[in-house]
Order: structure tokens, then sequence, then C-alpha cells
């Protein structure tokens, strides 16, 4: 395992990267980590420990903002975090090379889910002028903010949806990844939930689906303690750090440059 | 035009739900901040102390990150429940309970 200050550059450069392409620092962290010698089992747990403390570092001017869809995060949570035990219980029994083919594999959709254009489904209608922006209670609708504008949606196809959540959560609890590189697009494109509405959410969602996955490498013994401190530190930073950076970019080209650098990083993993 | 009928031409003030709202949303986000705030610390903390010492208080440190979400998700349930919104307030306890049998696992 790397000293402590190494893993916490390591973490703070992947969560810096994976907040400007807003895809979460484990995409990063983990084949790095991998790449760096550490055991793919191992640096499982501690791409997840990233995610929770990314999650949590976000989750609080999300919530602000009125942004994320919390019946719809605890909807699709249930699907996930049960594919994300399987995922994690299975995951010891499965060799250190197949992970990291697994790992290049989600690095490299990771990459595709970034380079692809987005346009609105959503567009902001006068008559919700007065509604503050929000979920409406009891439903999986609700309406954002959008300057002066209000966007109301409304979640389409639910059970499709959750039965992709599944494979996402299957992949987060696998490879130690939030999973909001394919949370995200679902959510957008299935549900027809808004982009900002769906990351947020996604966000949310990842941290609870990563936490559980913990829970089950904790069991399984592959949790290195010392590690996860340093990696909860350089998240923490560098998610921080990602997010002010962010506001100062624009988000196509930041996000073409992450989706060319995943796909380096799927290239590395599978021949080195 | 009537003193009654040009209230309704001013801006609207925020209804009182929308206020409960941004309480909710405002306690929520301390909530977090709070938890990690606190857990990052313990990483620190044990990251700087000497071996052996440090395995405590990053396992305290791991046991307030892994438990963070799941008090968010707790709070869900009982916030839905106490408003009425039984299904999503059982949903959000089933997600809890995947949780326990992780433990299990």
């Amino acid at each position: 395992m790397p000293a402590a200050w190494i893993l916490i550059l390591f973490a703070v450069g992947s969560a810096f990267l994976g907040t400007l392409g807003g895809l979460g620092g484990a995409l990063f962290l983990v084949p790095v980590l991998v790449l760096a010698g550490v055991d793919p089992l191992i640096a499982v747990p501690l791409g997840a420990t990233s995610v929770v403390a990314g999650s949590l570092a976000a989750g609080a001017p999300q919530i602000r903002q009125g942004l994320v869809h919390q019946r719809i995060g605890v909807t699709i949570e249930i699907v996930a975090v049960s594919g994300a035990v399987i995922g994690a219980a299975i995951g010891d029994r499965v060799s250190a090379d197949v992970l990291t083919w697994v790992l290049a594999a989600v690095a490299l959709l990771a990459a595709i889910s970034a380079a692809r254009p987005t346009a609105p489904y959503n567009l902001p209608q006068g008559t919700f002028g007065g509604e503050m922006g929000g979920e409406w209670p009891g439903t999986l609708s609700g309406a954002y903010r959008l300057g002066d504008e209000v966007v109301p949606y409304q979640a389409k196809r639910v059970p499709l949806a959750l039965s992709l959540m599944s494979i996402a959560g299957l992949v987060s609890g696998l490879a130690g990844v939030g999973g909001g590189f394919m949370k995200v697009p679902v959510m957008r494109e299935v549900m027809r939930v808004p982009i900002k509405v769906a990351a947020a959410t996604s966000t949310f969602t990842v941290g609870v689906t990563a936490a559980v996955s913990l829970i089950v490498y904790w069991g399984q013994g592959r949790v290195d303690l010392a590690g996860t401190s340093a990696i909860m530190i350089g998240a923490v930073v560098g998610g921080v750090l990602g997010t002010r950076v962010s506001a100062l970019l624009a988000p196509t080209t930041t996000r073409r440059v992450i989706a060319v650098l995943l796909a380096a990083v799927a290239v590395i993993l599978v021949v080195r | 035009m009537s003193e009654a009928n040009s209230a309704y031409d001013g801006p609207m003030d925020p209804a009182p739900q929308h206020t409960a709202r941004i309480r909710r949303q405002r306690t929520t986000a301390i909530l977090l901040t709070v938890l990690v705030s606190l857990a990052t610390t313990l990483a620190a903390v044990a990251v700087l102390l000497p071996e052996g010492p440090d395995a405590a208080v990053a396992t305290a440190a791991l046991l307030v990150l892994i438990g963070a979400p799941l008090i968010r998700v707790a709070w869900l349930v009982a916030r839905w429940f106490r408003l009425g919104d039984f299904r999503y307030g059982v949903v959000a306890l089933a997600v809890l309970g995947v949780a326990a049998i992780a433990i299990i696992v």
C-alpha cells in the first residue's frame, strides 16, 4: 500500500477530476491505485470510501439549492443497493484480472457517458412561476428553478429505469465506483429527469450505495483502515476544489477532456 | 382597483409550505456538513497518529462515513411518516432493510 500522503494526493486528484466531469472520483481512483500496485480487492473499498466522502461533501450545497429529488433517490436505491450488495458479495470471489477488466470496461463506459452531448427534455413553464423548486410530496415529480423560470418534471418509465439501476448498483458494488456515470444517463434519458436534478440526485444515491457496499467489504476483511482515512481526506479536499474550479470552466470541454482521460485509463488497464 | 384586488398584483409571499421546506433543507444540509466534518477530522487525526492508536480513530471515522448516508435515509423515513407520505416512507425503510442485510452478508 502506498504511503498515506501519496494516497491523499491520488484521492485529491481523482476527486478533483471526477467532480469537474460530474462523474465522481472513484472512476479515476480505483484504476490509478491498481496501476500503482494495490490489489484490486483492496483498491475497490478505497474507491467506495472516496464515493461516500464525495457524496457527503457535495450533498449540503445541492440540498440547499433544492436540486435533490429524495423520493426518486430512495426509489432507485432499493434496487441499486440490492445490486451493490450482490456485487460486493461476489467481488471477493472474482480474480484480480477479471476485476481489472471490469474496471477497464467501467472506465470506457463512463468515457462514453461523459462524451455524449446532452439536450434538455424539460423546458421552463410560466404557469409554475410561484413554485420555489424542489420535489412534490408523495410523487416522483417536482420542479427546479432555472434563473427566473421554473422547470417542472415528472419521472417516467420507472420500471425500466429500476431494472437499469440494479445493474448500476451491481457494477458499483463490484468495482467500488459510484455508478453515477450510469445513474445520471438513465435518470435523464429513461426517466426524463432534468440533468441538474439527475446529477444532484445521483450524488445522493451513490453515497448510500457505496456506504452499503463498504459494510459488505468490511465484513469480508477487505477494508484497509489507514488507507480509508487518507482517501477520505483527499476525496473531500479534491471534491471541494473541483466544485470551485468547475464553475470557472466550460462544462462541455471539461467533460470531453475527462472522457479522453477515462478512455486512456481503460486502455492502460487492459494493456499493462 | 380596490385594495383587496391590488394584493394579488404584488409579488407573492413564500407560502408556509415553502418556508417549512427551506427550513428542512437547511437542517439536512447542516446535519450533512457536521457529519462530513466529523468524519474528515477523525480521518486526519488517524493519519497523524502513530500506528496502534490510529486504528481506533480510523474505525470511528469509517463508522461516521458509512453511517452518514444511512442517517440521512433514516431522517427521510421519519419525516415522510410524520408528513403522512407512507408510500415513500416504506420505500426508504426498505433501503435501510437492505443495508441491514448487508451487515449479515
